[in-house]
């Protein structure tokens, strides 16, 4: 097997054209995918990489190195300088690995990261629950052979990609045996009722008229091999497929007012089904959504439809008295529709406290409750199919600095709430923290930080744009 | 000692005069230079135990320590020592000469007293040195907290001994002075102290200096609740005192320049020995010292002394800078044009000065222009209107926020027009307003024979294109992109799409392969293309579209008010160009020394004339320094950190565009060619060149003939690849 690293620095041009960097500096990490691969000499180790191994293989009793213990010690204001059970090698690693965006890779060769006969590769290794949603493993001998064959940067791209979506269903959702994520669309004929300033030019609107009766193409990602197509039929029931429901101008399952009751396209998807979105031409990316359709040859096509199966497969909480307050204010049928994308606003512990916007009218919301060791996420649903129990929980939760520091009272010192995020963690693999006043000073450590205003910039109407969202927040990183 | 002064002046400048042409390496002279200094005024026998003199120093130009610090050392060598000290700075110099103070502060630690104290001693004689005006009593105050070691706190001692730290700084000392195990039980030895005596709240020192920066990338800034005014020189005096396997460490801080609020040190030395010297001897080695330090140290540093004094006591007036013009500009350009008009018109300019009861009868009355219908329409698109605008408002000052205090470290891959300027284009409010003062408005594609319009269009332009012109009219710019899609031998297509064979069917394959993202014309539907949209990196995500719009907002002001005021224009064309480079071909060189792939934009109107020799207009470069690219080139602040209150529209274009770059802000506070690039070269040039651009922004003529800014915007990185390169390199 030739080496993974020659290969790759030997294509460094190439790879590069394709947007694809080869690095030698780990202070190099302002991308999209981060991806370490472990060297051959275990010596040359980067000192990531020697922690991780020293947690995952020889259980992180001890540090790697004292400088990541000190590092820890001295760590700004923070608990760790009185209680010292918190200056371990999995603090280190959960503070550190904000330092890379969340599409985070480590290439590893199985035999050499071994316990008890195991390696992370395997789904039985065990392994801390949160290192094991947050890294996404992959065999040194696969990554390479992945290389060999793709002619180009893009296609290896695409590997990462799809390699990551699995990692999201397998490791963060836990769904085993999928093998395919269908995109079905269903149109309805229905004129689009949404305000455009005449200020822009109609570009949507001529997607419309051009596209709206092609009928409903339905696209495949086959994440065995990477391949993203279009299927001629409609698609139908398959028991290793998860959908995403994209409807034009309606829900996949709607609310009739009249009736008082929910009801659904299709019964026998409902199980399937872990994202439905109600498409509407006030949302930035619906002409991308037909366009990339219409031309999924296209590597920005297949890149676009990555990122939205990645994006339907994170659920979404928000814990912000301003986003709260908003989805409040919607009736049942936009909060049910909004719900069916699994996204939904998180009150801290209840939802008169802490300043947080009170119980939506809507009444659909949940409660992140931090001190219950188990099921701290709670659901309020009004009709199970909307978000089906079994896939109810939160995996990114964006929390406003200003409830924390309220629900910390006098202790809201960074000193504190860094000792909370890490364990907030144990509960929700990916927290941002944002605020509307700047970055304020107390933010606690090893958390990634966003402003209100890309939040509030995802809403649009009634609508919200999960896909700018996540768009965003998988690329931070911090210092 | 009087009688020193004179000669040793003269023996001075004598020196400098027999050493300054030796050919030596600068270290080396300055180390002859010093013994000069010294000789003489120091028994030999003392002067050989002397460790070492340093003034190691921070080359600006290199943007490095220099390894060629010039040390004096008895019983090393040079080199050793140059090595050793390259760590440590003292740093900064203003040519300010008001309130010139000297300071002199004297530390000796005697380490058989631990247990103990440092004692700051007062150097009797100094007082009677006439030119060094001591001000010893300065550091009176925290003599309480220099009674203890300042290792104290445990998160400094453990900055101390932590081995990374040792490991990183071993290769730049002598092997014999930093004995890590030595150390570290000296270390150990005084926190036991430390934890008996407990801490003191106030004197929990923590360092802020560059010096810490460098080794530790920990910023420290309490150390100011102690002594304000010279935390630093006290911080890197005591980190001294504890990292030095010395009796004496004498600290020199000289020729400190007090300006409003921050007192800089122009120099120093440090002077390490295991041997006392009396006060007489000392204040004889001081004063010499100084001259020396005066005559020598600031002629061979001056420049580098000044330029990094600019850089690091202006990073704050800098920032602050940065924010007040911002603000100052989006108060102007939104807040006078846009929210002025917009709060003192009423609905659409037609309910100024009514009342409730007013409003209401011209809502339900027919008029002959506007029935009541379209009027309650229009008030409910109105609204929504302000809607967008407050949320456009809303991100501006998060932006605004975000500029004046920590920039984010993360980009988002965005589209530019799907994005970026779908968001602006949506701002019907702004776009009215922010011209209305010389009878501009928004382009409405609704509207048939609009004047009096502003008209954005957006190319992507073939590099044998770029610089063709001038056109008379955009209408024209663009029917030549359209044709010049592809080369003279139609064998191949410049922007990228092959269409040759749609020919000989009659059917022109540039109308099918162009890459006209937006041309809005007079009348009737835009023309767009949104299938060859393509993918920006921006900082800081929807916030950071802002640094766009405040380019876009700037142009569109200074077109309106310098250009199209003057009259002989029916609209206002803003376009926005973007070199075709499938190749990558053009790179900015970003503050590490690294090459990012970047787009090249050129930003620029229909009315905005260059001067000629047939008309009037504005200097792109000036023989006085009037050009519009003298001001961009110049800095915005004064040395004495004030603001420049002048071209604060170009400035905040800067400030955009440097924002855009990740450019550092002492780089976006430079002058000349760090902002403009080398004029030699133009700034496609300047892309492709072997090391990428430095410039970030620059105006240009425009194919029309007028005025245009042109600039880089990253290309997004999707995958980063860590791979030992060197190991493997190996391996093979």
């Amino acid at each position: 097997m030739s080496n993974i690293c020659s290969e790759l620095w030997n294509n460094e041009i190439m790879l590069k054209k394709s947007s694809i960097y080869v690095l030698d500096d780990e202070n190099d990490r302002d991308f999209e995918f981060f991806v370490f691969v472990d060297p051959e000499n275990i010596d040359k180790r980067p000192l990531f990489l020697k922690e991780l191994y020293n947690l995952v293989i020889n259980g992180g009793n001890e540090f790697s190195t004292s400088d990541h213990e000190k590092e820890l010690k001295e760590l700004k204001e923070w608990i760790g300088d009185d209680d010292k059970s918190l200056i371990n090698p999995l603090n280190w690693i959960k503070i550190a690995i904000e330092r890379y965006p969340y599409r985070f890779f480590v290439v590893i060769d199985r035999n050499k990261w071994q316990k008890n006969g195991k390696s992370p590769l395997d789904n039985d290794f065990e392994i801390n629950g949160f290192i094991k949603k947050r890294i996404c493993w992959i065999e040194k001998s696969e990554f390479n052979g992945k290389f060999e064959k793709s002619e180009n940067g893009i296609n290896y791209k695409i590997y990462l990609y799809v390699k990551w979506l699995s990692h999201i269903l397998n490791s963060i959702r836990e769904i085993n045996k999928i093998e395919k994520l269908l995109f079905s669309f269903i149109e309805k004929q229905q004129k689009p009722t949404f305000y455009k300033p005449i200020t822009l030019p109609k570009w949507d609107e001529d997607n419309d008229k051009e596209k709206i009766n092609t009928g409903g193409k339905d696209i495949e990602i086959d994440l065995s091999n990477g391949s993203i197509t279009p299927l001629n039929k409609k698609s139908e029931l398959q028991g290793n497929a998860l959908y995403i429901f994209l409807s034009r101008h309606g829900d996949f399952i709607s609310y009739d007012k009249q009736e008082n009751n929910w009801s659904t396209i299709d019964e026998d998807f409902i199980d399937s089904t872990y994202y439905s979105e109600n498409l509407s031409g006030i949302l930035s990316y619906y002409t991308q959504i037909f366009y990339f359709r219409e031309n999924l040859g296209k590597f920005v096509s297949k890149w676009f439809f990555l990122k939205f199966a990645e994006q339907s497969l994170l659920r979404i909480g928000i814990a912000d008295e301003r986003f709260q307050e908003w989805w409040g204010k919607l009736n049942k049928n936009r909060a049910g529709s909004l719900f069916q994308s699994r996204i939904a606003p998180v009150f801290l512990e209840g939802e008169k406290l802490y300043g947080q916007g009170g119980v939506p009218r809507n009444k659909f919301y949940s409660i992140f409750n931090p001190s219950k060791k188990s099921g701290s996420i709670e659901f309020n649903v009004k009709d199970e199919r909307l978000w089906p129990s079994k896939q109810q929980g939160l995996d990114l939760l964006s929390i406003h600095q200003g409830i924390l520091d309220k629900w910390r009272g006098e202790n809201k010192s960074k000193k504190f709430l860094s000792r909370d995020i890490l364990n907030f963690k144990n509960n929700v693999p990916f927290i941002v923290i944002d605020s509307g006043r700047g970055r304020p000073d107390n933010v606690p450590n090893g958390i990634k930080f966003l402003s209100l205003s890309n939040i509030e910039g995802c809403q649009a109407g009634s609508r919200f744009e999960r896909l700018t969202l996540l768009r965003q927040i998988m690329s931070i990183i911090e210092e | 000692m009087n009688e020193v002064d004179s000669d040793n002046m003269d023996e001075l400048i004598n020196a400098q005069k027999e050493l300054s042409d030796t050919g030596d390496s600068f270290g080396k002279r300055l180390t002859r230079i010093l013994r000069k200094v010294t000789e003489g005024l120091i028994p030999k026998d003392i002067l050989k135990q002397i460790e070492y003199i340093s003034l190691p120093f921070w080359s600006e130009e290199k943007s490095t320590w220099l390894d060629e610090v010039p040390i004096y050392c008895g019983g090393q060598s040079e080199e050793d020592l140059c090595r050793m000290l390259s760590f440590f700075s003292i740093v900064g110099h203003r040519e300010v000469t008001r309130d010139f103070n000297l300071t002199t502060l004297v530390c000796r630690r005697k380490m058989k007293e631990i247990p103990g104290c440092i004692t700051l001693e007062k150097c009797e004689d100094l007082e009677s040195c006439p030119t060094m005006e001591p001000k010893i009593q300065e550091f009176e105050g925290c003599l309480r907290c220099l009674s203890f070691p300042i290792l104290k706190d445990d998160s400094l001692f453990n900055r101390l001994t932590n081995t990374d730290f040792l490991r990183k700084i071993k290769d730049l000392v002598h092997p014999g002075l930093i004995d890590a195990a030595k150390f570290f039980a000296i270390a150990t030895k005084l926190r036991k102290i430390v934890a008996e005596h407990g801490i003191i709240e106030k004197c929990e020192a923590v360092y802020k200096s560059e010096m810490f920066r460098k080794f530790n990338g920990i910023i420290i800034d309490r150390f100011k609740e102690i002594v304000p005014d010279q935390s630093e020189d006290l911080a890197k005096f005591l980190y001294l005192y504890n990292i030095l396997n010395s009796q004496y460490v004498y600290f020199l801080p000289t020729r400190f320049v007090k300006t409003e609020g921050y007192e800089l040190g122009s120099g120093g030395i440090i002077l390490a020995t295991n041997l006392s010297l009396d006060d007489a001897q000392f204040c004889l080695l001081i004063k010499k010292m100084l001259i020396f330090i005066n005559l020598e140290y600031g002629r061979l540093f001056g420049e580098d002394w000044k330029r990094k004094a600019v850089a690091d006591t202006n990073k704050h007036a800098l920032r602050s800078a940065i924010a007040a013009i911002m603000t100052r500009n989006m108060s102007h350009n939104i807040g006078s044009h846009v929210l002025a008009r917009l709060s003192s018109g009423g609905i659409d300019g037609n309910t100024a000065n009514l009342d409730e009861a007013g409003i209401i009868e011209w809502i339900d009355k027919d008029d002959e222009a506007l029935r009541s219908e379209e009027k309650k329409k229009s008030i409910i698109h109105w609204s929504w209107d302000v809607q967008i605008l407050a949320k456009y408002i809303q991100q501006r000052q998060d932006f605004l926020a975000t500029i004046s205090t920590e920039w984010p470290v993360w980009s988002d891959s965005v589209y530019l027009m799907k994005d970026i300027m779908r968001w602006f284009l949506s701002q019907k409010h702004l776009l009215n307003y922010i011209a209305a003062s010389e009878n501009l408005q928004a382009h409405y594609f609704s509207n048939e024979g609009q004047t009096g319009d502003i008209r954005f269009h957006v190319f992507i332009v073939p590099e044998n294109c770029w610089k063709s012109g001038p056109f008379n009219s955009i209408e024209e710019r663009k029917e030549r992109l359209i044709k010049d899609c592809r080369d003279k031998n139609c064998s191949k297509a410049l922007l990228g799409c092959n269409q040759k064979s749609d020919e000989s069917q009659g059917v022109n394959p540039c109308s099918r392969c162009h890459r006209v993202l937006l041309y809005t014309p007079q009348s009737g539907p835009a023309e767009f293309r949104l299938e060859e949209d393509f993918l920006l990196s921006i900082p800081g995500g929807i916030v950071g579209y802002h640094s766009f719009y405040v380019i876009l907002e700037n142009v569109i002001r200074n077109a309106a008010k310098h250009g199209y005021a003057k009259g002989g224009h029916d609209h206002l064309d803003i376009i926005i160009e973007i070199l075709y480079d499938p190749e990558e071909k053009i790179n900015i060189n970003i503050d590490n020394n690294k090459k990012q792939p970047a787009f090249l934009f050129r930003i620029y109107d229909n009315v905005s004339k260059i001067k000629n020799d047939l008309e009037e207009g504005v200097i792109l470069l000036g023989e006085n320094r009037d050009g519009i690219n003298d001001k961009l080139g110049d800095t915005f602040i004064k040395e004495t950190g004030e603001l420049k209150k002048e071209n604060w529209g170009l400035v905040e274009m800067k400030i955009s565009v440097g924002y855009l770059q990740k450019r550092n802000i002492s780089h976006i506070g430079g002058i000349e060619d760090d902002i403009t690039g080398n004029k030699d070269s133009n700034m496609l040039q300047l892309g492709i060149s072997e090391k990428g651009s430095k410039a970030i922004i620059r105006a240009v003529a425009s194919p029309l003939g007028t005025l245009g800014y042109g600039f880089y915007i990253p290309k997004p990185r999707i995958a980063g690849i860590f791979c030992k390169k060197e190991e493997d390199r190996r391996n093979e």
